[in-house]
């Protein structure tokens, strides 16, 4: 008899996640792993898409290597069709449906671009706790955005866009400099959000923004950080020259982007991080909307660099725990609100999982 | 399979012939799944076997219910669960799930025959608590035969039918699968003739089978158990199966080695091929077809029983 304690999940499972770009949905087969478990997404002929457990209830092959027929996907192995629902509508040799043949679905959610997907309990999955995202499909905002995959706990990426003084030394080159490390910040959150406000006045402006800008002297920088637990931050960012009225409310000077990260965990060590930057200024510009996308997609690649590393660090010393510092302070709120997200769906762990034996039967 | 030592906190018999089983699990429970059943370790005899009950409620973190409605001339299992009591030990596994509610449809019609109420109770309230349109078909041979009525009739005034057949008689599957919208989803538990008659109203009614989602754990048939002689030429067999035992348990017995695996007359692993029949066949799988059941050529062992005498070619 052995005690079988199960380690406490690092993400909840009632928490809608990003599963795909609007883009990357089409009339086929993919396959995803999403919190450890193997989904298949698909779009129906309508446009409505799918997501099935990724293995036949008969023998377990994976149904991403069977084929989409109409709107039902037929296991590539024995031909088991299952619909949209999951349900068996198909079975070799037989006159009849075994009633217990389905696979597991999960809800999926189109919005602002991208296609949410929950995991959990099906009937807590309420779709008006998706996080806002609108400006990433709306008029009076232009852009694009990609997905970089990560090998690390998807933690430590919200740890790291909760403290943006790294912009200093990882992203020195394009958007960090000595201001971010230095300039003080406000904290509040509430029991969905952490809120992080950090203005830096009348500094030199980062070599991207300056670029950006095309004005010449000082500015303002703002980054307003809000993280919606337990895998979504947003930053509004932007700069203005000093003495236009920034702090004050008064943007039109300036220029405004909106960053939006949310990362889905694929397993306790790996994740998926879709980002987009989107911006409210010179809208018709594809030029625009394409040199952000690649510069975004630069500074980033630049944080994967250090998230593995950190990842490794992580797994090298086990025993060791982080050291926190003020600047942590929004990753600890964002921690915090993840964890009580997983406790209250966690099977406790003061009660272990004893099973008295293991029967063949 | 995982089994968990449980112990009978609490047992309700306030319906005829059913008893209420609160179990307390060492372990805390994962969140309750209409439709999802826990395996248990029953004694029949001096035999260890598994039985499935439908998990009714999660009543706290570490505490579920299950119904157990005894029935004389069955295999045992219900015999020993009724002879438990308050303290009692029951070694179980946790609840899993074929047989999900999908909250996809526009419209539900839930069917329960007598305890097959029980996975049925789930499925209401959640459709209830999401707001889902349906309607509750509740199916019995009297009202004080039918497991947890009084909670159904105040929880679910608008949705729920009550058929009693001292009361009102038959009811009319085709009458009330009519007015289901086009992408409804049936969802039945029940004795098994019950659930045939649903199917063929179902399929007369041009409606697709894998609308219908249905659960069955071999419960009664047609006919009362009685025991049937069975010949089996290629072994040498001349065997009686008695009305509590299962002629897959007897060709168990008797080494013939049968196949088997749902053991519910879902999958048809356990098929035989019926030479002779001198009486008739109650068919209680849910694996063939009406056609073929009609054709008394073939047998799920695990369930299906018959009257006066069958001749069996084993595979």
């Amino acid at each position: 008899m052995s005690d079988i304690e199960q380690p406490k999940p690092t993400f909840p499972l009632n928490a809608w996640y990003v599963a795909a770009w609007d883009y990357e949905l089409e009339h086929k087969l993919s396959p995803r792993q999403i919190c450890g478990q193997r989904v298949v997404l698909y779009r129906q002929k309508d446009g409505v898409p799918v997501a099935l457990e990724d293995a036949c209830w008969h023998r377990l092959l994976p149904l991403s290597s069977g084929t989409l027929i109409n709107d039902e996907v037929r296991c590539g192995y024995h031909g088991l069709v299952y619909n949209n629902q999951g349900r068996c509508t198909h079975m070799p040799s037989q006159e009849t449906l075994n009633p217990a043949a389905c696979v597991k679905t999960y809800p999926l959610v189109e919005k602002h671009r991208f296609v949410w997907i929950w995991m959990g309990e099906a009937s807590k999955a309420d779709a008006s706790l998706i996080p806002d995202l609108h400006q990433n499909e709306h008029e009076e905002w232009a852009g694009d955005g990609g997905y970089t995959d990560l090998n690390c706990d998807y933690r430590l990426l919200i740890d790291n866009l909760m403290d943006l003084t790294h912009e200093t030394f990882v992203h020195g080159s394009s958007i960090g400099n000595d201001a971010v490390a230095e300039a003080p910040f406000s904290l509040k959150h509430s029991n969905k959000d952490v809120k992080l406000t950090r203005w830096m006045l009348d500094i030199d402006a980062p070599p991207f923004f300056k670029k950006q800008l095309g004005k010449p002297g000082n500015v303002d920088r703002w980054q307003l950080i809000t993280f919606q637990s337990p895998s979504t931050v947003t930053i509004d960012v932007g700069v203005a020259p000093t003495g236009t009225g920034a702090p004050q409310g008064d943007r039109s000077q300036g220029i405004t982007g909106f960053v939006l990260h949310s990362v889905t965990p694929v397993t306790e060590n790996t994740c998926r991080y879709f980002w987009a930057f989107l911006r409210n200024y010179n809208l018709s510009s594809q030029r625009l909307t394409t040199e952000w996308r690649e510069a975004v997609r630069g500074i980033f690649a630049e944080d994967k660099a250090v998230l593995e590393l950190q990842q490794l660090a992580v797994e090298r010393y086990p025993e060791r725990e982080f050291y926190f510092l003020n600047i942590d302070t929004g990753a600890m709120w964002a921690r915090k609100l993840i964890e009580k997200q997983v406790d209250a769906e966690y099977i406790k762990s003061h009660q272990k999982n004893i099973p008295l034996r293991q029967v063949g039967i | 399979m995982h089994l968990y030592e449980t112990v009978i906190k609490e047992i309700d018999d306030s319906y005829l012939d059913v008893k209420i089983f609160h179990l307390s699990f060492n372990v805390t429970l994962p969140p309750f799944e209409p439709g999802s059943h826990i395996d248990v370790k029953v004694h029949v005899g001096d035999r260890v076997e598994i039985r499935s009950y439908s998990v009714v409620k999660v009543l706290d973190e570490t505490t579920l219910a299950i119904a157990v409605r005894r029935l004389v001339n069955s295999r045992g299992g219900s015999e020993y669960m009724h002879s438990l009591s308050v303290g009692n030990r029951l070694e179980c596994t946790l609840p899993a799930n074929h047989f999900q509610l999908s909250l996809q449809a526009s419209e539900y019609l839930l069917i329960a025959g007598g305890i097959g109420v029980t996975p049925i109770i789930g499925m209401a309230r959640l459709l209830k608590k999401c707001l889902l349109p349906f309607r509750f078909i509740y199916l019995g041979r009297s009202r004080s035969s039918m497991p947890f009525i009084k909670e159904m009739e105040s929880e679910f005034p608008e949705e729920l039918s009550v058929f009693a057949d001292d009361e009102s008689g038959q009811a009319d599957f085709a009458k009330l699968i009519a007015p289901l919208h086009a992408n409804g989803e049936a969802y039945m538990c029940g004795p098994v003739p019950m659930m045939e008659a649903v199917r063929k109203s179902w399929d007369l009614d041009q409606r697709k089978a894998d609308r219908i989602r249905f659960e069955t754990f071999g419960g009664a048939g047609i006919k009362p158990s009685e025991s049937f002689r069975v010949v089996v030429p290629s072994r040498g067999l001349d065997i009686e199966v008695p009305a509590n035992k299962t002629l897959l348990d007897v060709l168990n017995e008797q080494g013939a080695e049968p196949l088997f695996s749902c053991r519910r007359g879902e999958c048809g692993v356990c098929l035989v091929d019926i030479v002779t029949l001198e009486g008739e066949l109650d068919h209680r799988d849910v694996f063939l077809s009406s056609r073929q059941k009609d054709d008394n050529k073939q047998l799920c062992a695990c369930v299906s029983r018959a009257t006066g005498s069958i001749t069996l070619e084993l595979p």
